[in-house]
């Protein structure tokens, strides 16, 4: 009996996780950062995305720098949807900048933008982007693009060991399938 | 437009291959899988060498599954080759290997993998995940222009920019 309440706790720890991926989002354009909300909101996906607005401040997130300095309030992603157009720096840079980082270079960058312009697609792929979306306009299509995202890239896709965020409750469940493991946030940039 | 768009896939078990070819028929993905069945053979169809110097026949992937444990070499060497080719660099390669081990996955997105799946043991799951790439990968997810197919004519000057393939035969 009690190892049946087990199983179904690590079976809910694990339906838990599979809900709360850390996305950050880095959208210089605040309607479409709420639309982005909203939508996963509907989906039940709580609280999972973290916003940056442009792309000085997504690096200094993601090297935990300033104000992101706390992993806790502000733990490395599992996945970044990236626009392109953005002040300061660029999504191209940042994409760039990213895949240089020794500690970064495995993380999942999903390009989130209006452009759909070729020569765009072909260079966030050349520099390791590992996808490229155009941004639906309408509420219905930019809610089944959440689901899909979350459908392949948070339970289908496997993650890499170094983004999970650091949360101390996973530790026994680290050997069933298809579970995230023990994390382990030895990331130092 | 996508639906002649090849997928290539790496793949050395013969069952897994007749498994995918059928998971992907039950998912209605109308492309054409060509399948190289160890990682010589993938880097000599990407490259275009020998048989498949025919590019009609035979013309860059849309989209490539990589299995990694295959003889002479592995899926992530071919990885490794692909990322170093400058007119393959954007190709779109998901890792489909029975491999779970985390060693494997960090690696492969290191080396420049687009994602990294776990053969599903199960038919079922196969089809649903099947479902999934044709959904995320070929319908909402944009391709580069170097992995399209080339065009099976070339009448009047090429300067149209990224519409290749929608005629491709």
């Amino acid at each position: 009996m009690q190892a049946h309440w087990n199983a179904i706790m690590i079976l809910g720890f694990a339906l838990i996780m599979y809900a709360y991926p850390i996305i950050l989002l880095a959208e210089d354009d605040e309607d479409y950062v709420h639309l982005i909300k909203q939508v996963f909101d509907r989906a039940h996906i709580p609280n999972p995305i973290h916003v940056v607005w442009n792309g000085e401040e997504a690096i200094a997130y993601l090297k935990g720098e300033g104000k992101y300095s706390n992993r806790e309030e502000f733990p490395l992603p599992d996945i970044i949807l990236l626009d392109l157009k953005m002040p300061r720096v660029s999504g191209l840079e940042v994409l760039r900048w990213v895949k240089q980082q020794p500690g970064l270079s495995s993380l999942r960058v999903l390009v989130l933008t209006s452009s759909e312009e070729i020569r765009d697609v072909n260079e966030a792929y050349q520099l390791g982007a590992n996808s490229f979306l155009v941004k639906p306009l309408d509420f219905h299509d930019l809610t089944h693009l959440s689901r899909l995202i979350v459908e392949f890239w948070v339970k289908a896709s496997r993650a890499p060991e170094t983004f999970r965020p650091p949360r101390k409750i996973e530790n026994h469940m680290s050997e069933s399938n298809g579970t995230p493991r023990a994390f382990e946030s030895g990331i130092s940039l | 437009m996508p639906e002649h768009a090849v997928i290539l896939l790496a793949e050395d078990e013969e069952d897994y291959v007749l498994l995918i070819r059928h998971a992907f028929t039950q998912a209605n993905i109308p492309n054409p899988v060509h399948v190289v069945w160890n990682g010589q053979e993938a880097i000599a169809y990407l490259k275009g060498e020998g048989k498949y110097s025919n590019r009609e026949e035979y013309p860059l992937p849309e989209l490539m599954l990589l299995d990694i444990k295959m003889p002479r070499m592995s899926g992530l060497e071919v990885l490794q080759w692909i990322r170093q080719q400058p007119s393959l660099s954007a190709l779109r390669v998901l890792v489909l290997t029975s491999s779970d081990e985390i060693r494997d996955v960090n690696e492969a997105y290191r080396l420049g993998a687009n994602s990294f799946l776990v053969k599903p043991l199960d038919f079922e799951d196969f089809t649903s995940l099947s479902r999934l790439i044709n959904e995320f990968w070929l319908h909402a997810s944009k391709a580069p222009e170097i992995s399209r197919p080339p065009r099976p004519k070339q009448n009047g000057p090429s300067s149209s920019k990224g519409e290749g393939g929608e005629k491709a035969s």
